[in-house]
């Protein structure tokens, strides 16, 4: 919304876009205020990889849906890691 | 003849937990309370310019359920579709009805989901106002 804090926030630092699909909303709207993209992950495409854990609720997680989110959260923190590492590295 | 249709445009913020019950809230009226009356905007998708949602907003009337003070998905809409019909802050709603609000932002306790319970009834109850006047409307033919 131009929220002048949080384009300052993107800019500046690097940021991991997790959209639910394949619009991909979270990825354009940083890309929209010239945020540093450094990973984009879509939940379809985990999902993809893990056809049995197709969820049932969308209010609230049932069992699948949360082991599904953990999946993709460890995908998320060990990107997070090999930026840091490549952070150390440089 | 097809219900008249209003869009529920939920705050997408994950830095408060009034984010995560304005979802929940929209969730609860699309699913439970006013499941033909209601069809939900997705404000990331709004914002990144999408023309289906945008040309929703223009023609149906909106409600902004938004989490904080700043009104993301009110100031959205107002500026890439024209006027909200009615915004609701979920922040204002928790002072006004003297209600702690929960403290995990990643899932609701039961304290958390009564409160988004309650949340979604106000939602429901300000789209059954704006039906009746456009009924009201209708009728005499304004």
């Amino acid at each position: 919304m131009g929220d002048e804090d949080a384009r300052r926030l993107v800019r500046s630092h690097r940021c991991i876009s997790v959209d639910g699909c394949t619009a991909e909303c979270a990825k354009k709207n940083l890309e929209l205020s010239d945020a540093k993209l450094a990973a984009n992950f879509i939940v379809m495409d985990i999902l993809r990889e893990h056809r049995n854990l197709r969820t049932q609720g969308v209010t609230c997680l049932d069992e699948n849906g949360r082991k599904l989110a953990k999946i993709l959260a460890e995908k998320i923190a060990s990107r997070v890691e090999e930026l840091n590492q490549e952070d150390a590295a440089t | 003849m097809s219900s008249p249709k209003i869009g529920v445009v939920s705050c997408s913020g994950e830095e408060y937990v009034e984010g995560t019950i304005s979802r929940i809230a929209t969730r609860l009226v699309l699913e439970q309370l006013r499941p033909n009356a209601t069809v939900t905007i997705c404000l990331p998708l709004f914002l990144a310019g999408e023309e289906g949602e945008r040309m929703f907003a223009k023609r149906f009337p909106t409600i902004a359920v938004d989490g904080c003070e700043k009104k993301c998905a009110k100031n959205a809409i107002e500026k890439y579709s024209g006027k909200t019909a009615q915004s609701i802050v979920v922040t204002d709603l928790l002072k006004k009805w003297s209600i702690k609000k929960p403290n995990s932002r990643r899932k609701l306790d039961k304290e958390g989901m009564k409160t988004a319970s309650k949340v979604a009834e106000q939602i429901a109850a300000t789209m059954d106002d704006l039906l009746a006047d456009s009924r009201r409307r209708k009728h005499a033919n304004v």
